[in-house]
C-alpha cells in the first residue's frame, strides 16, 4: 500500500475525490479539510511540497471542457422515444471536484499542491476547488508547515487573486502593491497598460500614460 | 542609499541602518533587491525583493502553440536554456505518454550534461568575484566559452537553444563534433584540476567559506530547496536517479554529496558534479555511433506537424534535475493546440526563499557569498 494511499484512509472525511492522474495519486478536498489533509499528508511522510499553483476555469472554459473535467456524464439514454435508435447517450451534469455546474456562478478556481516523499519515492497532488470571484476565492495557507510554501503562496496570489487565510505576508510578490488586477486569471485585459512613478519615495501605478513610465 | 532608524531595543546605544542592495548590484547576479536592516556589519533582518525580471511567460504561453512555448522557457533559466526545454517538453510527453528514441536520448543527455557543466563554470566563476578571486572568472569563463562552441554547433545558438521537440531534438550532431566534444572534456578536466588546485586547499577561500551560510537538511527540505543546494546538507537525491528521464537510468555516475551544508560544501558538491557530467558526456560519445533510431520520434516528425502537435486533454507534472536543482513543469492541456496552462516550478525561487532566515545575525560579507552560493537566476525566479 503506498504512501498517498494512507493519507487518503486517514482523512478519508475530507476527501471529495479520488483518482489517479496519470503517474500520481490526486486528492480533491475542500478549503475546510485542507489544513487537515495536508498536515496528515506531511507526518505521512510527504516532506517535499514541490510547488503551489493555481489554474483560472472561468464558466465558459468549464463548460467547453466539461466532459474530461468530469463535469458531465454521457449516459445511454433509458427510454428512447425512437425505437432504431437504441444505443442513444445523453449528457448529464453531475457533481465533479465538489461543484455541480448549476451552482457555478462565475467559474472555478484550482489551486493545486504537489507533495513528494524523499524516503518512499511517492507523489501525491491535493486540489481545491474553490468560486473564482476574487472575494470568494480563498484558501487556508499551508506556510507554517512548509516554510518554502510562503512564497508559493504569495506568487498566486499575486497572479491569481486567491487569498491564502492565515499567512503571515500577504502581499504582491512580483507586480507592485497597487497594481490593478491579478495578470494570470484568463479574464484579465492585456492590452490595458499599467504605468509606473515615483511619489514621495514611493512606486505608485497609474493608467495615464503622460504620468509614468 | 543609507537612512537611519530607530534604536533597536537590544542595543539601546546602537542605531539600526537599512540598507539597499540592489536590485542593480554585482553581487545579486541579475536584478535582485535586498532590503537589509543592519545593526553595524550584522544583518538583523534581510527581505529579498523581486519581480524586476517578470515578463508573464507562463501566460504567454497560454497565447501560442506548444511549440511556441519553447523559446520563452529558454529565457527562464537563461544558463541552463536546455533543461528548461527538457523540463517543459518532458511534461508534454509524459502527458502524451510519446516515447522517445534512443538516439534523440542519447543526444538529450549530451546536450543537458554540456550545459550543466557550463552552468556551474559560470556559477564557479562569478562566484569566485564574489569573495574576490579575479582568476578564476578567467579561468571558468575560458572552459564555458567551449562549452558554448559546441552547443552553438549542436543546437544553433549560443545560449537560447529551443533545441528540445516533441518526441526529440532539433536535429543529429555529426562525427566531427563527437570527436570535438571528446576533446573538450580533456580540457575541462584540466581546467577543473587547475581550478581545485586554485581554491579548496586555499587558506583566504577555505577561512570565508567553510562554516559559513550553514544550512541543514531540515531546513532545506522544509523550504523546498533542491539540486547541488540540497546534497551540500548530506541528501543524496537526485532526480536522475530517482525519477529516471532521458534513459539517465543506464549511466553510470555517482551523486556526490557532502554534509556540512555550508557554502564550501555547496563548492565541493558542484565541482564534484562536473566531474560526474563529464564522465557521462563520455559515455554518451560513446554510444552516440550505434544508439539506434533517429533524432525525432516518427510518431510525431519535423516541421509543420511538430507544430500542430499537442498532447490530449489532461494534467501532467514533469520534473527533471537542472544544474540548479528540481525544475518541474505543470501542463495542463484541454485538447487544442494551445496550452491551457503551463506553470514552471522554478528552482532558484525556492532556494532563494531561504536567504532571510540564512541571512539573518550574518555578518553583511558572509551573507553576500551565502547568496551567492545558493546559485540563483533571476530570470528563472521571476518568469
Amino acid at each position: 500500500m503506498s504512501l498517498a494511499d494512507d493519507v487518503i484512509d486517514t482523512v478519508q472525511e475530507h476527501v471529495i475525490e479520488e483518482d489517479v492522474q496519470k503517474d500520481k495519486p490526486l486528492l480533491v478536498t475542500d478549503p475546510e479539510g485542507l489544513r487537515d489533509v495536508m498536515a496528515e499528508a506531511q507526518d505521512a511522510g510527504f516532506d517535499h511540497l514541490c510547488f503551489v499553483t493555481a489554474v483560472d476555469w472561468p464558466k465558459d472554459e468549464i463548460e467547453d471542457n466539461a466532459a474530461w473535467l468530469g463535469f458531465t456524464e454521457e449516459r445511454e439514454v433509458e427510454d428512447p422515444d425512437d425505437e432504431e435508435d437504441e444505443d442513444a447517450t445523453e449528457t448529464v451534469p453531475v457533481e465533479s471536484k465538489g461543484w455541480h455546474l448549476d451552482d457555478v456562478d462565475d467559474g472555478l478556481m484550482e489551486v493545486v499542491y504537489n507533495l513528494y516523499s524523499y524516503d518512499e519515492g511517492d507523489h501525491l497532488a491535493v486540489q481545491v476547488w474553490v468560486p473564482r470571484e476574487v472575494d470568494q476565492c480563498s484558501v487556508p495557507t499551508v506556510s507554517d508547515l512548509w516554510a518554502g510554501a510562503n512564497w508559493h503562496e504569495r506568487e498566486v496570489f499575486d497572479l491569481y487573486g486567491v487569498t491564502f487565510e492565515g499567512h503571515p505576508d500577504m502581499k504582491r510578490i512580483f507586480m507592485p502593491e497597487d497594481w490593478e488586477g491579478h495578470p494570470h486569471r484568463k479574464d484579465y485585459d492585456l492590452g490595458e497598460q499599467q504605468y509606473i512613478y515615483r511619489e514621495d519615495g514611493i512606486d505608485k501605478v497609474t493608467k495615464d500614460a503622460g504620468k509614468g513610465w | 542609499m543609507a537612512e537611519q532608524q530607530t534604536p533597536s531595543e537590544q542595543t539601546p546605544k546602537r542605531r539600526l541602518m537599512t540598507l539597499n542592495v540592489g536590485p542593480q548590484h554585482p553581487a545579486t547576479h541579475g536584478v535582485l533587491r535586498m532590503k537589509m536592516l543592519l545593526d553595524g556589519e550584522r544583518i538583523v533582518d534581510a527581505e529579498p525583493i523581486i519581480g524586476y525580471l517578470h515578463r508573464g511567460s507562463e501566460r504567454l504561453g497560454e497565447m501560442g502553440t506548444y511549440l511556441q512555448f519553447i523559446p520563452y522557457t529558454d529565457r527562464m533559466d537563461y544558463l541552463a536554456a536546455i533543461h528548461n526545454n527538457m523540463a517543459f517538453v518532458h511534461a508534454c510527453e509524459k502527458l502524451a505518454d510519446l516515447d522517445v528514441p534512443p538516439r534523440a536520448n542519447v543526444l538529450r543527455v549530451l546536450a543537458q550534461e554540456i550545459n550543466r557543466v557550463a552552468s556551474h563554470l559560470i556559477w564557479m566563476g562569478t562566484f569566485g568575484i564574489d569573495i574576490g578571486a579575479m582568476t578564476t572568472f578567467f579561468w571558468c569563463f575560458r572552459d564555458r566559452e567551449r562549452a558554448l562552441r559546441l552547443l552553438e554547433r549542436m543546437t544553433g545558438t549560443r545560449l537560447t537553444y529551443s533545441y528540445m521537440r516533441f518526441g526529440g531534438v532539433k536535429h543529429d550532431v555529426d562525427e566531427d563534433w563527437i570527436q570535438d566534444t571528446r576533446e573538450w572534456v580533456d580540457q575541462v578536466r584540466e581546467g577543473i584540476q587547475e581550478l581545485d588546485d586554485l581554491l579548496t586547499e586555499n587558506d583566504i577561500f577555505v577561512a570565508r567559506t567553510k562554516g559559513t551560510g550553514v544550512v541543514s537538511t531540515e531546513q532545506a527540505i522544509d523550504y523546498g530547496m533542491t539540486g547541488p543546494n540540497l546534497r551540500a546538507t548530506g541528501k543524496a537525491f537526485d532526480l536522475r536517479k530517482e525519477e529516471p528521464y532521458a534513459s539517465y537510468e543506464t549511466y553510470d555516475f555517482d551523486v556526490p554529496t557532502s554534509d556540512e551544508g555550508d557554502v564550501f560544501a555547496r563548492y565541493a558538491c558542484r565541482m564534484a558534479e562536473i566531474e560526474e557530467s563529464l564522465g557521462i558526456v563520455e559515455q554518451a560519445c560513446d554510444r552516440w555511433a550505434d544508439a539506434e533510431g533517429n533524432h525525432l520520434s516518427r510518431e510525431v516528425g519535423e516541421g509543420s506537424s511538430q507544430f500542430r502537435w499537442s498532447p490530449p486533454e489532461g494534467e501532467a507534472y514533469g520534473r527533471i534535475e537542472s544544474p540548479r536543482g528540481e525544475l518541474g513543469c505543470l501542463v495542463v492541456s484541454d485538447g487544442s493546440n494551445q496550452p491551457y496552462r503551463v506553470k514552471m516550478r522554478a528552482h532558484s525561487f525556492s532556494n532563494l526563499s531561504a536567504i532571510s532566515e540564512l541571512a539573518r545575525g550574518e555578518l553583511i560579507q558572509d551573507a553576500i557569498i551565502t547568496l551567492g552560493s545558493l546559485d540563483i537566476v533571476l530570470g528563472d525566479i521571476d518568469r
